[in-house]
Order: C-alpha cells, then structure tokens, then sequence
C-alpha cells in the first residue's frame, strides 16, 4: 500500500542549522499492515509520517500510495486518501466549530465541496451512531463546540474524523502522547477497533515501546533518519521491550564510536 | 439628536453593516486582518459612479462595483498565499495600490451623482420622505445579504472556509486547499465591502476617493461592539452582532458630535481618532484586565 524509496529531507539546508532528518529511508507497507514506529528524539519518526502526508517536499526518493506516486502531490490532495491524528489534540478539529460541523467537513474528505448544505438531517444520525460508540456520552451533544471539550475527547473526535471516510491510509502520530494515562489507553483501544473494523493500512508514531509492540503487526525502529530495526511475525511476538532499549543503547554508543564490541576487540 | 439625525446614523449603520460583514468574514470568520477594505470601499463607489456618470444603468453599476471589489481581495488573497506576503502587509499593499486605481477609474478625485439616475430614485416619492425610505432600503439589503451570509457559512464550503480560519493544519488535511478558501473569502468579504461604497454613494450623491480612509477601524469596531453586545456563540449570532454593532456604532458617533464640552465640540474630523480610541479599549482592556487581576491575586 505505501512504497518509500530512498526517501530523503534535509532541513536548512546548507545552513549552519542543516539537519539530516531522513536519510535513505526505503519502507515497503502491505495493504492492511499496522507499523509502529519507534526511535528517539530527532530519529525522523515524526518527518516521515509528514513526509508521506504530504506536509513539506522532499530532497530525494519517491512515495507511492496504493501503487500510484504522490511524491509531488500536495499536502490537500494526498488528503483524499490519508487519514491523520495529530500529538497536539487541539490541531485535528476546529475548536469554534461545532462536533457535527467538524465530523461534517470530515466526511466530505476528498469529495467536492459545493453549496449543499455542510450538515445533512441524514449525517446527524450516523454521527450520532458513531459518537455513541466512543461511550464518551458526545451523542447527545452535535451542536456544541468542539472547543469545550478535553483534549482525549477532541482526540477520539479526530479519530473518527481520520476513519469517517475510509482512508487508504492512517497516520498516528504520537497521537496519545499528550492525553493523561487512562484517556491514552482509552484512545488507544479506540484505535484498535478502528483499525481492524476498516482493516486500515496504519503507521504509527509512539514514544512508548510496550506500546508500539503491543499494538499493530509490525514494528520498525529508525535513528539519524533512518530505520535500523524492522521487526514482524514471530520474531517480534519474542521481543520485549528491554531487547528494544538494548537496541537504543547499542546504536547510540555506536555514534560515540565507543560500541561494546570495539571495547572487548 | 434630532429624529433626522437619528434617521441619518441609522441609515449609516445599515450602509455600513454590508462593510461590516465583509470585515467581520475576513478579521474573526478568516482571521485574516485584511486592510483592503479601506480600497475597497471607495472602489465600489468609483465603480458604480463612473458607470452611471457615463449613461449605464444604476443596477449593473452596483454588480460592477461588487465584482471589482471582490478582483481587489483576490489580489490581496493572493499576494498573501501565493507569493507569502504577510497578510497585513500584503493588504496594505493593495490598500495603496487602489487609491491610484480609483483615481484612474473616476478620472477625478470625486463624482457627483446628485443629478443622476441612482437605484434609489424608482423607490422615492411614493409617500416615504428619504430619510424614512433609505434607511429602510439599506435595512432590506443588509437584511438579505446577512441571510445569503449565514447560508453560505453552512454549506460544505463554506465549513471548509469557517475551518480555513479555525485551524488550517486541520482542514489541510480533510483535503482543502487553503489557497482557495483564503481567495474566496477575501473576494467575497471585499465584494460585500464595496456593495456598501456603492451603495453609500448612490444615496448620499457623490464617490470621493478619500471616502474609505478609517473603514477597517469602523469595521473592526463595529464587529467588537456587536460580540460585547450579542456574544459569538453561533454564526448567527456572530452575524446579528455585526449588524447591531454598526447601528450602534453610528449612533455613538452621531451622539458624540452632538455633544458639546464647553469651547470644545467633536467635529466629524475627530471620528478617526475616536474610533481607534475605542477599539483600542476593545481589543486592549480584556488583555490589561486579566493582567490586574493576576497581579492582584499574586499580592
């Protein structure tokens, strides 16, 4: 479903600031897949997800959607086929807007839009539907801004919003991150069920490695933009998250050019 | 005040309610701050007079005017996404641009229309003097364009364009491109802004192309005076404050410059200063006062 080949983002660049984000990243995702992705700080975790959105052009390499290349597509045209949640939980809805009107604007996501009537007497009873299954009590509140409510309920909105109309796609990125830890398992079982109701081609973004091995069918760990782990099937059923951390303190003692290995040679 | 000079800032208030609209779908529905209305204005007036002035029907005078009002926000719309021009700059940019082009168009620094054909002349003499029947014809006008207004910011584009405003990382990505949206709501928000100078100058007789100097601030007041009135809880609500908030704008000031302190009396001269005075309080005291109140709570 996704193809990323020699995929590469520097920012700044030719400045003294120049950031290698992503280095040569090639990634082949199957339809139906659930990636997580895990890496520390600055690995180019969150650039690739914005990369296969779509959010900035890149320096080199291709991405091809569902066989077709998106590599100069903006950012609202990949939309069409990309659903996406955010960290922050107040960037994937409109705050002054009301629940309908944003689950509205969603599901026209790649449709075009006219002057037909933003909310449908037909819409409000699927909303509702759907509200009702997030068990957040929303069902009864369509006509109230989404800014009233808590950063896990806007973020189980945006989740709605992201899968309302099946995207090809589902980009997650560190979307529980910001939300207390009850609400994070809450959003996360939401996710699950979302995804395996729409057998939706996933990447996931996470800080949390029992997270990202307890969640989805593969995992992948990048560093210095690029991926160094990539782990599914059996061979990931066996990991534990101390095998990932070892993986963390490996590569970077690599980077001080101090590895284990070079120490006992 | 007299009931004529109520009748006069009432009329005022409904003229410039069209404008206030157009300010209101660019400051708070776009948050684009967008000073091309101060063109725009007197744009629709040189347009819709210089057509008339030259043997044209009044009507397709006014559609002219709007169209040209609504190419003027387009250009600013897309110096500012196109070319990233910071929007206020970038609206700025276009403000001075259109004085030389209403120049151009008017060929004159003003027109007279006091002897011509205006869309008002087929409604007057029917029973209604003029300072009864025009404030009622601009009460109509502001009347459907405030409804067409709320229609439209409920249709499926016009969400995207509330959204465009609201959070455009979001919409971006439910496959809106926000070049678009921005286009149109600035064409359709100085559309509405120069229906208002042309209106305004078929009814009081002339265009001047210093007649739109101080527009943004009275829009701008007018949007606030209407929240402080009415609240912006809903888009109609938002959109009846606007209204509201002009009347009372024009009422304020029609107050003012009957007021005499002492040696001193408001003149209409004065109206800028006024004006910016009070939104500065507008947009200033919420900011000063939770200021006071923190530091009172840490003493």
């Amino acid at each position: 479903m996704i193809q990323i080949e020699g995929l590469v983002k520097i920012f700044h660049r030719g400045s003294v600031n120049e950031n290698v984000a992503l280095s040569g990243v090639d990634l082949h995702v199957a339809d139906g897949d659930f990636v997580t992705v895990i890496g520390s700080n600055g690995a180019g975790k969150s650039t690739l997800l914005n990369a296969v959105a779509g959010a900035f052009p890149v320096d080199a390499g291709s991405i091809r959607i569902d066989g077709r290349d998106v590599t100069r597509l903006p950012e609202h045209v990949r939309a069409r086929h990309i659903g996406r949640v955010f960290q922050d939980p107040l960037k994937g809805t409109a705050a002054s807007m009301t629940i309908e009107e944003n689950l509205a604007i969603a599901a026209r996501r790649g449709l075009r839009r006219g002057l037909a009537p933003g909310v449908r007497g037909g819409d409000r009873e699927e909303f509702r539907a759907l509200l009702a299954s997030l068990g957040l009590g929303l069902e009864n509140r369509l006509k109230d801004p989404v800014g009233l409510l808590s950063g896990g309920q806007r973020q189980s909105i945006t989740l709605l919003m992201a899968t309302i109309r099946r995207p090809k796609i589902l980009l997650l990125d560190e979307h529980t991150a910001a939300l207390d830890p009850k609400t994070a398992h809450l959003v996360m079982d939401l996710t699950d069920r979302l995804v395996e109701r729409d057998r939706l081609t996933t990447l996931m973004v996470t800080h949390n490695m029992e997270q990202a091995l307890r969640h989805g069918n593969r995992t992948i760990m990048m560093h210095r933009g690029r991926i160094i782990l990539d782990v599914s099937g059996e061979e990931r059923r066996g990991l534990t998250v101390k095998d990932l951390l070892d993986k963390f303190h490996e590569v970077r003692t690599d980077d001080e050019g101090l590895s284990d290995r070079m120490l006992l040679a | 005040m007299s009931f004529y000079t109520f009748m006069g800032a009432l009329e005022q208030g409904f003229a410039y309610a069209l404008m206030a609209l157009g300010v209101y779908l660019t400051f708070r529905v776009l948050d684009f701050p967008d000073l091309t209305v101060d063109g725009s204005l007197p744009l629709g007036a040189a347009v819709s007079a210089t057509w008339i002035t030259t043997g044209g029907d009044p009507y397709v005078s006014i559609a002219l005017g709007v169209v040209a009002g609504m190419v003027a926000g387009w250009v600013t719309a897309f110096l500012a996404t196109k070319l990233r021009i910071l929007h206020l700059l970038a609206s700025i940019l276009t403000m001075i641009a259109l004085y030389s082009v209403n120049l151009r168009v008017m060929g004159r620094p003003n027109i007279t229309l006091l002897t011509e054909p205006t869309v008002f002349a087929p409604l007057e003499g029917r029973g209604l003097p003029n300072h009864i029947l025009y404030p009622l014809v601009f009460a109509a006008v502001v009347l459907v364009c405030g409804v067409l207004l709320w229609w439209f910011l409920h249709t499926e584009l016009g969400l995207a364009l509330r959204a465009t405003g609201d959070n455009p990382a979001m919409i971006t990505a439910q496959g809106v491109n926000t070049t678009f949206t921005v286009m149109l709501g600035l064409a359709l928000s100085n559309g509405l802004v120069a229906l208002s100078g042309a209106l305004v100058a078929q009814s009081q007789g002339s265009a001047d192309v210093g007649m739109g100097v101080g527009t943004i601030v009275a829009g701008l007041a007018s949007v606030i005076l209407g929240e402080a009135l009415v609240g912006d809880g809903s888009v109609g609500r938002a959109l009846i404050g606007v209204v509201l908030g002009s009347v009372v704008y024009r009422l304020a000031i029609a107050t003012a410059l009957s007021v005499r302190f002492g040696d001193l009396a408001l003149t209409p001269s004065d109206l800028n200063l006024i004006t910016a005075v009070l939104v500065v309080v507008a947009l200033g005291v919420p900011g000063l006062r939770s200021k006071l109140l923190r530091r009172r709570a840490v003493a």
